[in-house]
């Protein structure tokens, strides 16, 4: 059975991303301890397909006798705002999800989808601490989060049956995250780190299992050399490190043994400033360590690209 | 945000806002802020919005290597160095220092020479320093006007409600 869990909590964790400020520009998929730059309403989305077609049984590939293939697209739409100026921003987002699980079963090639928007998020991120010298830099920002069921998460295929978990558009629990943000910047260079604890909570007797997500990103400013007068176009290159820990799923009281497991993502990205309010940026994420529990369907990449559109 | 280096001694609030007036107003014409934490272009954002909006500036340059933010001030409008503090602070970065220009004429108020700027709360001390002896010799005691450029710190005088400010000359033109 395809591990839902980790598609799910991915958008999810995406559509928590906010802030544009950050090293250089903020990182594409960690957090950044900047609660700035966002006087009054922002804008933010990119689009993200992620691919899952190797089946894992205990870290290893094996075949697939039903040569399952998943991919989705997640457009989240993110909507922050400075609630105290430099110290409190709280937001609200929401994405737009397009997923297909492509299987063959008895012979027949068969696609089960949905698309529609999931599951309302709304974060509110504080600044704890703010060390300033000349041209650099050190942040460290609270980050909390809840997550509404206001998707979908009892869809049917065309014969009535319920869609995976892994499929439907929301998770049907109110859930919870709470983390810590680091952010240092100094000139062309910039380190954000971020660890994020997810407690997933019950609906209709599933519940997905709690997950630690974290991330580590490092961002060098290659154009120009010397940053003068703002704004100016500038382009910066990333190299991210994404983890996730999930716990096991459980249902029913019994806990389903083909899930959670640590996934760890090599992501190198780029990102280009035109002018001050936009950021044009894309990433692609690949798994370097997919330690997953059981058989479970394994990622093979995520490509994400988008904007950051500060338009208030 | 850090005083500049100053030897001065301070009139109280109450004395320089006597209701004397002084012999002409004073025009701040340009602002140099620099400050702390400005690491990142995405991040001067928040930063370029707050100080376009403080009263009177007219035009902003945001200097990112060098930590520094330049303001032009609209003729005949008036500055608040207290309300260019904030809008840094609330950008999201620590003020280290201000330089000012600033057109007028000198008057001596208590023993002490001030600058006044009309239309505004704000009440300049000038420092007793070198330039400061160069500028008196070159007047004579003439009423010309001059421009001041110097650093602003800012000087509390305790059981007083005014927060008058003290400018550091370090360059001056007789006009």
């Amino acid at each position: 059975m395809a591990n839902w869990k980790v598609l799910i909590l991915g958008v999810g964790i995406l559509g928590l991303v906010a802030g544009p400020a950050g090293a250089q520009g903020p990182p594409i998929n960690t957090e950044t301890a900047f609660v700035t730059g966002l006087n009054g309403a922002a804008f933010q989305a990119f689009a993200l397909t992620m691919k899952k077609s190797k089946l894992l049984k205990d870290g290893s590939k094996v075949p697939d006798p039903m040569d399952r293939e998943v991919r989705v697209v997640a457009v989240p739409l993110m909507f922050p705002y400075e609630l105290v100026p430099n110290r409190l921003v709280v937001g609200a987002g929401m994405p737009y999800l397009d997923k297909a699980l492509r299987l063959t079963r008895d012979g027949i090639r068969q696609t089960l989808s949905d698309r529609g928007f999931g599951d309302l998020s709304l974060f509110a991120k504080y600044q704890l601490l703010q060390r300033d010298a000349p041209r650099r830099t050190t942040r460290v920002t609270f980050k909390g989060g809840l997550k509404l069921p206001t998707g979908e998460h009892e869809a049917t295929d065309g014969e009535g049956s319920l869609l995976p978990r892994g499929l439907q558009l929301g998770t049907g629990s109110v859930d919870y995250s709470a983390g810590l943000i680091f952010t240092h910047s100094a000139g062309r260079l910039g380190i954000n780190a971020d660890a994020v604890y997810l407690f997933n909570r019950k609906a209709d007797e599933f519940e997905f299992g709690d997950a630690l997500n974290y991330d580590l990103a490092v961002g060098y400013r290659v154009y120009p050399s010397v940053y003068g007068t703002y704004p100016s176009p500038y382009a910066t290159v990333y190299l991210e490190a994404d983890g996730q820990f999930n716990r096991k799923d459980r249902v029913g009281g019994q806990t389903i043994e083909d899930s959670g497991g640590h996934t760890l993502f090599l992501s190198p990205g780029v990102q280009y400033v035109p002018f001050g309010v936009l950021a044009l940026e894309a990433s692609v994420q690949v798994p370097i360590l997919q330690a997953l529990n059981g058989t479970q369907l394994g990622t093979d990449f995520v490509f994400k690209a988008g904007i950051q559109w500060l338009a208030f | 945000m850090r005083k500049a280096n100053l030897t001065l001694s301070l009139l109280t609030a109450a004395a320089l806002i006597s209701g004397v007036p002084l012999s002409a107003p004073a025009q701040v014409e340009t602002a140099a802020v620099k400050l702390d934490g400005l690491s990142c272009a995405f991040c001067a954002y928040g930063l370029e919005k707050r100080l376009k909006k403080v009263e009177g500036v007219e035009k902003l340059d945001i200097q990112v290597d060098r930590g520094t933010a330049n303001l032009t001030v609209k003729k005949g409008k008036a500055l608040s160095i207290e309300a260019v503090e904030k809008a840094v602070k609330d950008g999201g970065f620590t003020p280290r220092e201000i330089a000012l220009t600033v057109t007028g004429r000198l008057a001596e108020r208590g023993g002490r020479t001030v600058l006044t700027i009309p239309d505004s709360e704000e009440v300049f001390l000038v420092g007793p320093n070198e330039q400061l002896q160069k500028i008196k010799e070159a007047l004579k005691g003439a009423d010309k006007s001059v421009r001041l450029t110097g650093k602003v710190s800012q000087d509390r005088v305790e059981g007083h409600a005014g927060h008058p400010y003290a400018l550091s000359v370090e360059r001056f033109e007789i006009l």
